[in-house]
């Protein structure tokens, strides 16, 4: 691997790619949120994963509030989604999909190939989750005119 | 220009319905636009049905788009039948594998409705 690729550093590819995909298929702009990002479980709310397999292996996420989700999905769509379901969880896993597809494209040019999962979307109430191993870890939360959510990849060396 | 049967084979429901509204704003004659939600299934359509366009996702549960690309270049009706990727996976040598199995085109996802647009309607209309 290339040590040089620092959490600092993926935070802010991270954050393009977000960026990008938010600009692009919905149309709206986002910003990182200033401030401590607040990982804690258990939570509430809809929770959107894609593993990450190669020379490093972890995981990529989209955590948000079903309220969130439900916006996200309307705005994707272009159907109005009042409650969570089924086309509400499929837009959040193919929204993750791309923004952790397209940071992926960006991160393995230092960290070698990296293969991707198809997303697994959870929803429900008091979720608790746990990385195994990461010596890479890079959350933040971002916040747009709909809300906020949270978007993280871990990544640990093979 | 005559009709044109389409094929639209991505795992998430979300991108199936959104390349279906970017399609009816190309204005091209599309008669039939069928959807697979994996390469399996596609196979399973275009063994009964015969499309003149194919738009795949790569990352599929089941068969993934590199498999199922393959599996369409084998058939005597589809070895120049266009097949679009439109994928997250934008690395140079998932490009390349594709592009030497016979893909046609790439699109990297995320795109605007205005490049696909675009760009479908320069392919489709050639």
């Amino acid at each position: 691997m290339t040590n040089s690729l620092q959490e600092c550093a993926i935070t802010d590819i991270l954050l393009s790619a977000a960026q990008e995909v938010f600009s692009s298929m919905l149309g709206i702009e986002i910003q990182q949120s200033e401030g401590a990002v607040n990982i804690e479980t258990p939570f509430d709310g809809v929770l959107s994963v894609i593993g990450l397999t190669g020379a490093w292996m972890g995981s990529g996420f989209l955590r948000s509030t079903d309220k969130v989700a439900c916006d996200l999905a309307s705005r994707f769509l272009m159907t109005e989604a009042a409650a969570v379901n089924d086309e509400v969880l499929d837009a959040a896993g193919e929204v993750t999909n791309m923004i952790i597809g397209s940071a992926k494209n960006v991160a393995e040019e230092q960290l070698g190939a990296i293969q991707m999962s198809v997303p697994t979307v959870v929803y429900g109430k008091n979720l608790s989750t746990r990385a195994m191993r990461s010596e890479l870890q890079a959350p933040l939360t971002c916040t747009y005119s709909g809300g906020r959510f949270l978007l993280g990849i871990c990544l640990a060396k093979r | 220009m005559k009709p044109i049967d389409l094929l639209i084979v991505d795992d998430s429901a979300a991108i199936r319905k959104i390349l279906q509204r970017v399609l009816q704003q190309t204005e091209l004659p599309l008669r039939e636009i069928f959807e697979a939600s994996d390469g399996q299934q596609a196979l399973d359509i275009l063994r009964s049905n015969q499309v003149n366009v194919i738009l795949s996702d790569i990352n599929m549960p089941n068969m993934d788009g590199i498999a199922f690309l393959k599996e369409v270049r084998g058939l005597p009706d589809y070895k120049n039948v266009p097949v679009i990727m439109i994928t997250t996976e934008g690395s140079p040598a998932r490009v390349k594998e594709a592009a030497d199995l016979g893909a046609t085109s790439y699109v990297r996802k995320p795109f605007t409705t205005d490049q696909l647009r675009d760009k479908l309607r320069a392919m489709l209309s050639a």
